[in-house]
């Protein structure tokens, strides 16, 4: 039998659980897979070769570059051999566009530890309730991850030179 | 000549004794109660008439409270003035929010300057929502020498075709919200005042110019309308706030409210928004779970100028 004064302790926990989540919302990972929905990669690629490629790739995508490492230079080493719309982790395991994060934290753990605590990278919606997080490809380029220069907007009117 | 001087010496006189002859009826007539309250609402009318056309300075805002002890229906006749006001001089639908500090939250703001690029976007987006003119902006951007950390010696005129630039980085600052403001305890009238959820905000029409808060900011955060600010009508931001993004008038203080129009709502500020390379972090310290309390914990912060004990609600740290 419970005593009343254990039932009341056990209430209190259970309110403490639940109320840091009722109070500040959850976060909510960014989707990247309806980016997909009008051009998959299946409606052309069935599987994706093996072998290392060289980058500019002539046809259609010419855009793309692959400067992440420099011994990457194999799509599937992210991309899926079998299923070209999914990635692929080191391990094998398959994995869809939405949780493309995984693929990059394989070797980047410490920004991905930083991530998951929502300090490296950008959150949007509300501080408040939910929190939509960006993926690490929404602002780096998977192929090419270094951010590139930015033309500044310009600098603020010096005093006296009032146009 | 002689004859000349003595006639107007005798005009003079009759003048004279006829002014002090006029004065003295004026003087000894009973002056009936109606006849006097009469002739000193017209005194009173002829006085505010002047104020009464010019828009800046109207009637209504003449005799209006201060913020803090205004009671509701006080502030729905001042926020249907203001309305009133822009749709008069830029012909727009404007809504004035007044959203109260929510209770249990704490601002706090943390800026990644190993991510910042200095694309100055932060001031763009902070322009647009607080309507601000082109010529004012809450954030400065300055371009520091990379191993420097003397503020004063920061370029804020860089101009950026492409940024950031080999060997520099670059640090934003803007209103740091401090628990111990020099800004509000100067003020002389108490116009401007640290609100329950930390931010320090301005009452614009309870301040009278005088710049004793901008002189006292050691970080640069208050403005001046040293002119009436010239805005295009047709990109006025119509969601306004009284104590934040409405539109000013020409002689008072202006600085960042954390967009307490959209934080208090819920939302990030713009600035945090536009951040291209997500350096700028928002949130709730009291919020364990919150990215500013999370860094706070994880990263070894600053503040800018520590040893005058200012206590900024506005932390920097590179990663």
């Amino acid at each position: 039998m419970i005593s009343g004064k254990w039932l009341i302790s056990l209430q209190c926990w259970f309110l403490l659980s639940v109320l840091p989540v009722a109070l500040y919302g959850k976060v909510v990972l960014q989707k990247r897979e309806m980016g997909l929905e009008n051009f998959p990669c299946s409606e052309c690629h069935d599987t994706l070769s093996d072998g290392a490629i060289e980058t500019p790739i002539e046809g259609n995508h010419e855009e793309l570059a692959l400067k992440h490492m420099k011994r990457i230079n194999q799509c599937t080493v992210c991309h899926s051999d079998s299923n070209s719309d999914q990635l692929k982790l080191l391990n094998g395991t398959t994995i869809s566009f939405d949780q493309s994060h995984l693929v990059c934290i394989q070797c980047h753990g410490e920004k991905g530890s930083d991530w998951r605590r929502g300090i490296h990278g950008k959150q949007v919606g509300s501080w408040k309730d939910d929190k939509i997080r960006l993926l690490c490809s929404d602002c780096h380029n998977a192929h090419d991850p270094k951010f590139k220069q930015f033309v500044a907007d310009p600098p603020p009117v010096r005093p006296g030179k009032h146009h | 000549m002689s004859e000349n001087r003595t006639k107007e010496q005798s005009t003079n006189r009759s003048l004279e004794h006829r002014l002090s002859e006029k004065s003295g009826q004026l003087l000894n007539q009973k002056v009936k109660r109606r006849s006097f309250l009469k002739g000193a609402v017209a005194a009173g009318a002829a006085a505010v008439a002047p104020m009464g056309t010019a828009s800046a300075f109207s009637f209504e805002s003449f005799f209006q409270k201060h913020y803090r002890e205004m009671t509701p229906e006080d502030k729905k006749k001042v926020f249907a003035r203001i309305q009133r006001e822009l749709k008069k001089e830029y012909e727009i639908e404007v809504s004035i929010s007044d959203p109260a500090p929510i209770s249990g939250v704490k601002f706090v703001y943390a800026l990644n300057l190993s991510k910042c690029n200095g694309s100055r976007k932060c001031v763009t987006a902070c322009q647009q929502e607080n309507n601000l003119p082109a010529d004012m902006a809450y954030i400065t951007v300055l371009e520091m020498p990379r191993g420097t950390m003397n503020v004063e010696k920061g370029n804020r005129y860089y101009k950026g075709e492409s940024v950031p630039k080999e060997g520099n980085y670059y640090l934003p600052v803007q209103c740091n919200h401090c628990e111990n403001s020099p800004c509000t305890k100067v003020c002389p009238i108490e116009a401007t005042w640290k609100e329950k959820d930390g931010i320090v905000v301005v009452d614009y029409d309870w301040c009278i110019g005088c710049r004793y808060c901008m002189a006292a900011c050691p970080y640069e955060a208050r403005h001046f309308n040293f002119k009436k600010p010239k805005l295009d009508a047709s990109t006025i931001n119509t969601s306004q706030s009284y104590l934040s993004n409405r539109v000013r008038s020409k002689g008072v203080m202006e600085k960042c409210t954390f967009c307490l129009q959209r934080t208090r709502e819920g939302s990030y500020p713009a600035c945090l928004e536009a951040c291209p390379t997500g350096a700028r972090k928002f949130g709730n310290i009291y919020d364990p779970e919150s990215e500013v309390s999370q860094i706070l914990k994880q990263k070894s912060v600053f503040v800018l100028k520590e040893e005058i004990n200012t206590v900024p609600q506005f932390f920097y740290y590179f990663d």
